[in-house]
């Protein structure tokens, strides 16, 4: 890659993006501005804000790199971010979000739980938990920013952490949300062409969809043995039911990931950004195919850069990546695409970091000021620190960000993600779902839902889930084992115990106590059918 | 069914093409519907005053 052109092409992107931050940052008068934008965002902005927001470089590099494994059996994993990420997202919760959170005056995700079930102790609890592990999110995206970064311009991976993060936090410390929200929609459309062409690219060059399909399906003979051992059987065909690959990819990633993303709180609160349930109608349109395409040309050009590296090295994709699948992807790029794309995707992939970074960085840094510091009645003395606060909170979750993707190793980002997002929906899905339908759903039971789903998923990850179980080794310490139960269970993700035992602890709860504040349910619901 | 011999990954591939096409539906048959109602405007005006009265209160203002 010529260094010129590039650099040409890297301050003519960062001019703009900032030209947008500043944007935002000079619209921010209060704080409803800071956090949601005002609530007139366009359908566009919205729906590519939440777009890019979902799809991150973790989506791409990571997801990518792992399906380059696993095949093409995550797409699975796409049509839930559609089906359920989109579709039912918008719909069924957005609506009901945006409504009651304008009934209630809630700015976040805690806070619309927080005043629908008039608890301070909701709103706290849940912006510590979302302060405390978002950073493991955080870092998982700005490891795929940054080994794009060094595998495309040869930037030391240490560098190219302290740049991106410090790039993400100039605009998202001063614009708020719509500096947040401007940026996002500009990167979301890069995302979109780049992916496009991606796919485009992919396919004509191994002779069309059937024939590249085919190609990929003629190479089940060279699954490696440690991958046939756990179930894989081949990349075109699901793997054997009930195997450890089987519970890792429909577990993890399809559920966890799939239907986690419905109580993601940096993508909630874009619900709330929006005037009226018209934009929500209009942003599905934009969301689903936005999701279609750059979703599903990861994981399409994870699994089939196996065939065109074959045909290239003789080896397949995770092999010529060196056995690291975090940096297949980048690899993939410089070695098959031609240059101009490589300037382009770097800016896709610059553009996928940054707006969810972005995004990630806001929701941190208001679960401390406005949720943790802030929470309850708005006063005048709470109000004077609640954005300084904030921004204190923004700064240190950067440097703990930066700090973890030092810390973390190799071929770690899928799995971070989906961590987190298991984690969101066991802890707040059922209490949400119930705050937005359910009536009859008490403060004694919200808590008791958070609370349950939190602690079986934190249990599982220290005594059944093998992965981070054998990171943590507590149980190794007390029980001289690595997990407490045998198969399958040291593969079944957290969430497939944590969430169930999450909604009945909120139904139950509920049904045994009464309604705290009838006054308050009749203010969230009033307009909603 | 794309040259995807196993029906699992095949039904996934065309999936995704309904649920796509399904939004973009959903989305069209409702482009004009749903738009905010007088007592909702009220209501977020109300809002907006008294974020912009408590704001103001606040030596120097909030954002700076």
């Amino acid at each position: 890659m010529n260094l010129y052109y590039l650099i040409v092409v890297i301050v003519l992107y960062l001019a703009v993006v900032s030209y947008l931050g500043y944007r935002g940052f000079s619209q921010t008068k209060n704080s409803a501005d800071y956090m949601l934008g005002g609530r007139k965002t366009h359908p566009f902005v919205m729906a590519m804000s939440y777009g890019a927001t979902f799809i991150s470089t973790s989506a791409i590099v990571g997801f990518g790199g792992v399906s380059s494994l696993f095949g093409l059996s995550l797409l699975w994993l796409v049509v839930c971010n559609i089906g359920i990420g989109v579709l039912i997202a918008f719909v069924f919760f957005g609506k009901r979000t945006r409504k009651m959170g304008l009934n209630l005056n809630a700015h976040t995700f805690p806070e619309l739980l927080g005043r629908r079930l008039n608890s301070t102790f909701i709103q706290r609890f849940m912006g510590l938990i979302i302060f405390i592990f978002m950073p493991l999110y955080a870092a998982a995206v700005l490891i795929g920013s940054s080994r794009i970064l060094e595998g495309l311009l040869g930037i030391p991976y240490m560098y190219s952490l302290v740049i991106f993060s410090v790039l993400v936090a100039c605009y998202v410390i001063l614009g708020g949300i719509k500096g947040v929200m401007y940026t996002d929609a500009l990167q979301g459309s890069l995302m979109f062409f780049g992916m496009l062409i991606l796919l485009i690219f992919i396919y004509t060059n191994l002779g069309g969809v059937n024939a590249a399909h085919k190609a990929l399906t003629d190479m089940g003979d060279l699954v490696p043995g440690s991958l046939k051992a756990i179930g894989h059987r081949g990349w075109t065909s699901s793997p054997e039911t009930g195997s450890s690959l089987w519970w890792t990819i429909y577990s993890s990633l399809v559920f966890g990931v799939g239907f986690g993303v419905l109580a993601q709180p940096q993508l909630v609160v874009r619900f709330m950004t929006v005037k009226s349930d018209k934009e929500l109608n209009r942003a599905t349109i934009i969301g689903a195919v936005f999701i279609l395409i750059t979703a599903s040309t990861a994981y399409i050009v994870g699994a089939l850069s196996n065939v065109y590296f074959m045909k290239s090295t003789g080896m397949i994709a995770i092999q010529a990546a060196g056995g690291n699948s975090d940096t297949l992807i980048p690899i993939f790029i410089r070695e098959a695409m031609p240059d101009w794309f490589g300037y382009l995707f770097m800016l896709v992939i610059l553009s996928a970091g940054m707006s969810t970074l972005s995004s990630q960085f806001h929701t941190i840094g208001t679960s401390i000021g406005r949720d943790f510091y802030s929470s309850g009645k708005v006063t005048k003395e709470k109000r004077e620190k609640e954005i300084l606060v904030t921004r204190i909170g923004i700064v240190f979750s950067i440097l703990l960000t930066v700090f973890l993707g030092i810390e973390m190793g190799a071929g770690v980002i899928a799995r971070a993600t989906a961590i987190f997002f298991g984690l969101m929906a066991s802890s707040f899905l059922a209490p949400y779902i119930a705050s937005l339908y359910w009536k009859r759903l008490t403060r004694k039971g919200a808590i008791a839902g958070i609370v349950s789903g939190l602690f079986v998923t934190v249990f599982s990850f220290l005594f059944l889930h093998e992965k981070e179980a054998a990171v943590f080794a507590v149980c190794q310490a007390l029980f001289g084992r690595t997990t407490l139960l045998d198969s399958p269970w040291p593969s079944v993700d957290p969430m497939v115990l944590a969430l169930p035992v999450s909604i009945i602890f909120t139904i139950l709860i509920s049904l045994f106590t009464k309604v705290e504040d009838q006054k308050t349910v009749e203010q969230s619901f009033k307009g909603i059918a | 069914m794309f040259a995807i011999p196993d029906f699992s990954v095949a039904l996934a591939f065309l999936l995704l093409i309904i649920t796509t096409l399904v939004s973009c539906i959903y989305g069209v048959l409702n482009w004009n519907k749903g738009a905010a109602t007088e007592e909702e405007i009220e209501t977020e005006k109300q809002w907006m005053k008294e974020e912009i009265e408590l704001d103001e209160s606040v030596d120097g203002g909030v954002i700076s």
